[in-house]
């Protein structure tokens, strides 16, 4: 059965108007970053589609951006989801833990 | 700000913080961003060594025939691999979670050791000793038989890390059983063998009787005389193998025994004269093997044989030396003295006609050695002689 967000309906109809904002940073092609990248592609293409807004930063030609969102390490995932704001840090690999930042039910779609 | 909304902010950074923290103990971190940098963190070829090692020494363990545990030092279970488990599961008498990880192994062994098992005994004693830091490595073999089957193991006790021990326990019923059979097929071949020399040695005394019985049907002194020589010699023959078989190693004979047994015989043997000849002995235990023994042994019975017919010739007694020495050179030398009346004048001992002595020459070339014979007062004969060496 497919999760469906608790959001108001017209926001499924619109998918311009995103509920997720994510911001992924990285360093450069390092392995745990490439890997966070295909995590996350995966878990966009699977649970999210459009109904999210992301932006990759790469930390190694723009770290200010980091310093700001206070990520102090890399890969870092910030999630701006319904007013919260969470980070998760690592390659992204446990699927559960970012699936409860994006409040979403864990399991396969 | 209220003090609960700093609380919250607390709370909030410390779930971050522990966030950071598991990234990095996980090996999932790529950089650290500072304040006006970032710092890749380039572990992962180390790492990556570094969990092949591991997983090399998981597997390993896990691979390994031997029943394995790692004791800590107040003897606690910290690991076990998976022959250990499976054994315990089909064997422990009571209840296998008393071997598992977390365990006292001190605490399962002391029921055996209550109940005076010997090898409990003397494996908790190991173990304790490598524990303590008095041994580093203690190896037992002990029987531990089921009600099925008998069963062997070899256990050994080796120290690890600050105080503690790695216990294998290998099975090696098949060697114990493969040895057992070979030790009852060499028992079996000793028993043959001193089998094999007894028929030997009664065989010849047999042709040594028969010898005797023909000599006594012959008038002729000479004839008598000559029986008499033979009987000797097969005699002499005959007990190094009665030698050999009240030998333990049933390969070699200690000679100086031989000499006396030898002695002793031809003094019965020829009565009359030899009651009149005092026989001092020198001898130093030789051991030589039958193959040596037997002509060595035949030269001595001539030597001697020779100067009780010979040497002593008008003479009311006389006295004879035999002496058995082993020489610094390794050498051997057989000695035989008599303070009779010498050879002949200007004879030579080796043209001599009398088959006792052409005895001695042949013998001696077979075994290597040289003759030298002396005459002071007497007569004496060396044979040296280097005894070929026991194969290894």
């Amino acid at each position: 059965m497919k999760p469906r967000t608790k959001g108001p309906k017209t926001a499924a109809r619109a998918p311009k108007a995103t509920r997720h904002r994510l911001q992924l940073f990285v360093a450069g092609t390092e392995p745990n970053s490439q890997l966070a990248r295909e995590n996350l592609k995966r878990i966009i293409a699977a649970h999210l589609k459009d109904n999210c807004e992301l932006a990759i930063v790469d930390v190694l030609k723009d770290f200010q951006t980091a310093l700001a969102a206070n990520v102090l390490v890399t890969p870092a995932l910030v999630v701006d989801a319904a007013g919260t704001r969470t980070i998760i840090f690592g390659n992204l690999t446990e699927i559960t833990k970012v699936l409860a930042a994006l409040r979403l039910p864990p399991g396969p779609p | 700000m209220s003090d609960r909304e700093r609380i919250r902010k607390l709370q909030e950074q410390l779930a971050q913080a522990e966030g950071v923290i598991e990234a990095l103990r996980s090996h999932q971190v790529d950089a650290i961003v500072g304040q006006d940098d970032v710092a890749l963190v380039r572990l992962r070829e180390a790492e990556d060594a570094w969990r092949v090692s591991e997983d090399l020494n998981r597997r390993t363990l896990q691979a390994l025939p031997a029943h394995i545990v790692v004791l800590d030092q107040q003897g606690r279970i910290i690991v076990v691999n998976e022959a250990w488990t499976k054994f315990a599961r089909r064997n422990a008498a009571g209840d296998s979670a008393t071997v598992a990880v977390g365990a006292n192994y001190l605490e399962a062994c002391r029921p055996a050791v209550a109940a005076h098992d010997p090898a409990a005994v003397a494996a908790l004693a190991g173990i304790e000793a490598v524990l303590g830091g008095r041994q580093e490595q203690v190896t037992l073999e002990y029987p531990c038989h089921s009600p099925q089957e008998e069963r062997w193991f070899l256990m050994t006790v080796v120290a690890f890390g600050a105080g503690g021990a790695v216990i294998t326990h290998l099975n090696i019923t098949a060697r114990k059983q493969a040895e057992e059979k070979l030790h009852a097929s060499l028992h079996e071949k000793e028993v043959l063998l001193k089998e094999i020399h007894h028929r030997v040695k009664n065989n010849l005394q047999v042709i040594s009787s028969l010898i005797s019985l023909q000599a006594d049907n012959l008038t002729d002194e000479r004839q008598r005389d000559l029986f008499g020589d033979l009987r000797d010699r097969v005699r002499s023959m005959a007990l190094v193998h009665e030698k050999l078989y009240e030998t333990a190693n049933l390969a070699r004979i200690e000679f100086a025994e031989y000499v006396r047994h030898l002695l002793h015989y031809l003094w019965r043997a020829h009565g009359s004269v030899a009651a009149a000849v005092n026989l001092k002995l020198d001898l130093q235990p030789v051991w030589l093997s039958a193959e040596t023994a037997v002509p060595c042994g035949l030269i001595l019975n001539e030597l001697a044989t020779n100067a009780l017919k010979h040497a002593f010739r008008g003479r009311a007694d006389g006295e004879m030396m035999v002496a058995l020495q082993r020489r610094k050179d390794g050498q051997v030398s057989l000695q035989v003295r008599d303070n009779g009346i010498g050879l002949p004048v200007g004879s030579d001992w080796r043209q001599s006609r009398s088959l006792g002595l052409q005895l001695v020459q042949m013998l001696s070339v077979q075994l290597h050695g040289t003759v030298a014979v002396r005459g002071d007062g007497g007569t004496e004969f060396e044979f040296i002689f280097e005894p070929p060496k026991p194969p290894s």
